[in-house]
């Protein structure tokens, strides 16, 4: 009784999909800025940032089988592309997202993101209230004060390069029911959260006032991989990372410098020039879009760190 | 505000305006057919998603009950009586110090039951004037500021319209208190709450994804004049305590089914959309058919009849209800023109300290990423919380159970009888508005009044 709902009236100008969570498909445009975290960079694209992305998923459950489409015109990206970020202005050190401040002859990946993983514990050392991790990353729970915090998650295609003149034509399949890293096949999805580096710095009813930072999980492993019905079922985040030419880290993970990404998570998806609020998200208010303040420039953009000020332990 | 028409569609509209609806026209079939013909040859252009969720699904599963949560407590908390039809209280005020808030919150006296009254309602009000049923020493009517916060239509439009002013984005404590989307408002009806268990999608606007964050919200808004959140004082249990009673609130018990797909009788439910409709008379046989023909495109659900298209807010089951993953909206809201006709002439300018009224001007997302800056002159439905163009004037589909009782209706109360409605949807008004038109419907005399006798069924 599954039948398509959106393209009953044609296909549409925005995002559409048709089928259901077993069999089916979904078109989305990809644009600078539009599905960007605090901290990452987005970098300038080739003529004056006027490219985008389409990015077409066909799934069918019955031949396990996910393909996926990454088409971008001439122009769209910048083979072997370098990046060079500063400490302080465009970049910043982070131990729970660990990534190199610049890049020579850079490649490039797709990154799917699921938008409603577990909530999961976080723990903070009980004298200092700093991060210590997650339940991640401890096999046996730390002596720490335990924060539950809601997570998306990740699973990566293989890298890729785009022609001489910056035209992208790619296409990667993927197991349905156990989605892994396309580089590297016997790692599953990274878990990704925001959480406050200390417990002096957040506020549970104002995480938009909260000095918050990306955490980004070790790969786990393979026989963890989720099918690509939970993908679907959450809301689907794209991003296009500009990755070193050589793995910065055992094992993987990625990079804070981003070029074109989307957004199925938002109903309707985002149009360019509007940005996914990560703060009405995090609060569960709406709007769920906002204008991305990089638009109309062809510069590079970079959000900074999330809010640092607030301090609810009053200084002690 | 504009949407596109054809000229003739506008002299239409016009008309309409004017009082010559098309329902007042003669009911000749040869004159239906050659507008109809009109309009398949002068269609207007499709339009785009605007908050059309790329993951909606027909789907007859809902939002679940959870299994720690109580009924019983959850009809306390919402301050009705265990009668069913009186208020009670005791449990229901959401009072004391508050961190979130940052200070003591003072309740205003309002529950839950005061817009949502007994079970003779379908947990709904009686049509107005309010005060006709109501004495004005009611916390319906001492808490008005609750919601209109000194607006000099507050009392004018709740008494006699019913309906409440509605701030979309009051709490969003993300944007400034200036900002736009924070003060947009609109004048919107209490609806009866009976088989809001079936609702993929909850509020008129479609705006609350899940129970717990929709009586979170109410609870906000019926405590206390000021914007401020008091998140602690509403516990995630008086959430799921609430979403437990009232996703028992059936107009028909037989319903239930349709909510447990391991219940024996849900198939039935699913397979045969008119099960529990005592269809018997010869018209009120020509009237399902027409009603399949039709108005089921939108109300779709079977034997409930709101739309069928959903998105799990949860995805699929790691989050909880007051947390959804889902950005709104989660259900299909539609523009039947019913926003824009504003049959009551409501006001949405913003009253300032002054005295004076000012426009609020959205900036909304247009598909192809230009913005619209929109002066608001309707009530903008779905659009006040997608912030998309596209969304202008979308609302949720009701369900149609007990319809008869539930008058008048509309988002605005705007239209007393189910015969107006009929003529509603027959009208230019509704085949020229951005989501009617793509489902035009023209039927003659002896059709609607086939029609109304299904609806009346129901």
């Amino acid at each position: 009784m599954l039948v398509p709902t959106v393209v009953q009236a044609g296909k549409p100008h925005g995002p559409y999909g048709k089928g259901d969570i077993e069999k089916g498909e979904l078109s989305v445009e990809l644009f600078r800025g539009a599905a960007v975290p605090f901290e990452l960079m987005v970098v300038p694209t080739p003529c004056d940032c006027a490219g985008h992305l389409e990015l077409e998923i066909e799934w069918d459950a019955s031949d396990n089988e996910v393909e996926i489409e990454l088409e971008g015109d001439h122009g769209s990206l910048e083979a072997f592309p370098d990046v060079d970020r500063t400490a302080g202005v465009n970049w910043e050190f982070n131990p729970f997202f660990a990534d190199p401040e610049d890049i020579v002859d850079g490649r490039y990946q797709l990154w799917i993101i699921g938008s409603g993983g577990p909530i999961s514990i976080f723990y903070y050392d009980p004298a200092t209230l700093d991060l210590m991790g997650s339940q991640y990353d401890f096999a046996v729970p730390p002596p720490a004060i335990p924060v539950f915090f809601p997570t998306l998650y990740m699973v990566s295609t293989p890298m890729f390069q785009p022609d001489g003149s910056g035209e992208v034509d790619e296409h990667w399949t993927f197991a349905y029911d156990a989605m892994v890293r396309g580089d590297f096949p016997q790692y599953a999805h990274h878990v990704v959260s925001f959480p406050p580096p200390n417990l002096c710095g957040a506020s549970a009813d104002r995480l938009d006032l909260s000095t918050l930072r990306t955490y980004v999980s070790n790969p786990l492993p393979a026989a963890q991989a989720r099918p690509f019905s939970d993908f679907l079922r959450d809301g689907l985040l794209f991003d296009v990372t500009i990755e070193p030419s050589s793995y910065f880290s055992d094992p993987p993970k990625t990079t804070t410098i981003a070029t074109y990404s989307g957004a199925t998570a938002a109903g309707g998806g985002v149009p360019e020039g509007w940005t996914f609020d990560i703060d009405a998200a995090f609060m569960n208010v709406a709007p769920p879009i906002r204008p991305w303040p990089g638009a109309g420039s062809c510069e590079p953009w970079w959000g900074g760190i999330h809010t640092t000020g607030l301090d609810v332990c009053g200084g002690a | 505000m504009s949407f596109p028409r054809s000229p003739l569609a506008l002299a239409l509209a016009l008309a309409f305006a004017c009082g010559l609806s098309a329902c007042d026209a003669p009911d000749d079939d040869a004159t239906l057919d050659d507008d109809v013909a009109f309009r398949k040859k002068n269609k207007p252009p499709k339009y785009n998603t605007g908050s059309y969720n790329a993951h909606l699904r027909p789907m007859t599963t809902f939002e679940p009950v959870l299994p720690a949560s109580s009924a019983e407590a959850g009809r306390a908390r919402f301050g009705l009586a265990a009668d069913l039809e009186t208020a009670d209280d005791t449990s229901a005020l959401f009072q004391g110090e508050s961190q979130s808030f940052g200070g003591h919150v003072i309740s205003n006296g309002r529950t839950c039951f005061s817009c949502h009254r007994g079970a003779t309602l379908d947990l709904g009000l009686p049509p107005p004037p309010l005060s006709d049923t109501i004495p004005l020493t009611d916390p319906l009517f001492t808490g008005l500021d609750g919601d209109a916060q000194g607006d000099v239509d507050g009392l004018h439009n709740l008494d006699q319209l019913g309906l409440f002013k509605i701030r979309p984005n009051r709490f969003n404590l993300t944007r400034d208190i200036d900002d736009p989307f924070r003060q947009v408002f609109g004048w919107r009806k209490s609806p009866a709450l009976v088989n809001v268990g079936f609702a993929h999608g909850l509020l008129t606007d479609l705006r609350g994804r899940t129970m717990f964050e929709t009586a979170r919200g109410a609870v906000f808004s019926h405590t206390q004049e000021t914007d401020g959140r008091f998140d602690d004082l509403f516990a995630p249990q008086d959430g799921d305590d609430i979403a437990a009673f009232l996703f028992e609130q059936f107009s028909d018990p037989a319903l239930a089914a349709l909510r447990d797909p391991s219940d024996p009788g849900y198939e039935a439910l699913v397979d045969d959309p008119f099960e529990t409709v005592p269809v018997s008379t010869k018209d009120e046989r020509k009237g399902k058919k027409l009603f399949e023909k039709h108005c089921m495109a939108c109300h779709g659900t079977p034997n409930v009849f709101n739309d069928i298209s959903y998105m799990e807010p949860m995805g699929h089951g790691e989050r909880p209800p007051s947390f959804p993953t889902a950005a709104p909206a989660i259900g299909r809201g539609y523009d039947i023109g019913v926003a824009e006709a504003n049959a009551h002439g409501l006001r949405f300018t913003r009253q300032m300290d002054d005295g004076t009224f000012q426009p609020i001007v959205l900036p909304l997302a247009a598909e192809d990423g230009t913005t619209v800056n929109f002066e608001v002159d309707i009530d903008v439905g779905l659009a006040a919380t997608t912030a998309r163009y596209e969304d202008v004037g979308r609302f949720k589909v009701p369900a149609l159970r007990n319809l008869a009782a539930h008058a008048p209706y509309f988002h605005d109360n705007s239209v007393a009888t189910l015969e107006g409605v009929v003529d509603y949807f027959c009208s230019d008004a509704y085949n020229d508005s951005k989501d009617g038109s793509e489902y035009p419907i023209h039927l003659n005399a002896n059709k609607r009044a086939q029609l109304v006798a299904f609806l009346e069924l129901l």
